[in-house]
């Protein structure tokens, strides 16, 4: 396992999706990968309540341009519901680093905060979120998220684990235009990974490693 | 004889094998979660196996010969730190 995080950190693809903060001393490690941005996170929760983390995102303008952020940023789980056969959380998450634009030489700060909810059982999938980030000199992510899904088969912890989702998202700095990605979650025990193809083209993958 | 043999390797298995205990947990609902849980009752000297049953939101641990865990131990496990709670401690 060690081998393979290792493999992804050199490769440089760490950063997110899923739950912001994890059980007490777990290193999350979760990518996002699509067409014209590639997002990497780390986080590292202290409590299961509270994180540290490093954000890597780069977005590429249809210019072909792109703007780079190096986000360090703190995850806070503000709310928990533990029921028999659910769960409910509510997120937060706040950060501020640099930014810089391939074309300038100078640098930027950026600041970045998300809120995100969930609800999810065994057999089914719920969230929202929203995410906004802005440098000195324009707004990189106003995005709204909504996403839904259930599971295909009931499997047990020693199987592969898929779901059927779709993820509504609409980033309202960058396009009036709406995603809509219909993509497969798979769980392996510590590992989750998703793939999906965004209507309007591209790709989707996520990954995320605890441990 | 060989029904005497048999039962005595029968009686001796069973006096042999550890105890094994059902520990139920809400606000399990992923493999992630489990995961977590299942790395943190492995660090137990007394735990021999793991069995999770997902749709049970249940973790079984078999315990090595002659070991014992109290039910304090197994809620240190899962304490409030944990972001998670024990609704139930069986033992068979």
């Amino acid at each position: 396992m060690k081998q393979i995080v290792v493999m992804m950190l050199l490769m440089g693809c760490i950063g997110a999706q899923a739950h912001p903060v994890r059980p007490k001393g777990t290193i999350s490690l979760m990518s996002e990968i699509m067409e014209e941005s590639t997002q990497f996170d780390t986080i590292y929760s202290l409590q299961y309540y509270w994180g540290l983390g490093l954000r890597y995102h780069r977005f590429e303008y249809e210019n072909g341009e792109s703007v780079q952020s190096y986000i360090p940023m703190t995850t806070f789980l503000l709310k928990r519901w533990n029921n028999e056969d659910s769960q409910a959380n509510i997120y937060a998450y706040v950060g501020y680093g640099q930014s810089k634009y391939d074309v300038s030489e100078d640098d930027s700060g950026v600041y970045l905060y998300g809120v995100q909810a969930d609800w999810e059982t065994t057999k089914h999938f719920l969230m929202i979120k929203h995410e906004y980030s802005k440098n000195d000199v324009e707004t990189l992510s106003d995005t709204y998220q909504v996403r839904a899904g259930f599971a295909a088969y009931p499997a047990s912890y020693y199987e592969l684990w898929s779901w059927y989702m779709v993820q509504v998202s609409q980033n309202r700095a960058q396009t009036s235009q709406i995603d809509v990605t219909p993509l497969m979650r798979f769980f392996y025990k510590n590992v989750m990974w998703e793939i999906g193809a965004p209507h309007r083209g591209g790709f989707l993958i996520n990954l995320m490693l605890d441990y | 004889m060989r029904m005497f043999l048999m039962s005595i390797i029968l009686i001796s298995s069973l006096a042999l094998a550890g105890e094994k205990i059902e520990v139920k947990v809400s606000g399990l609902v992923c493999p992630l979660c489990f995961s977590k849980v299942e790395s943190k009752f492995k660090e137990l000297s007394q735990v021999q196996t793991i069995k999770v049953e997902m749709d049970q939101k249940m973790l079984i641990l078999e315990l090595k010969d002659g070991q014992k865990l109290s039910d304090e131990e197994i809620y240190k496990v899962i304490d409030e730190d944990s972001g998670y709670k024990i609704t139930g401690v069986h033992r068979g």
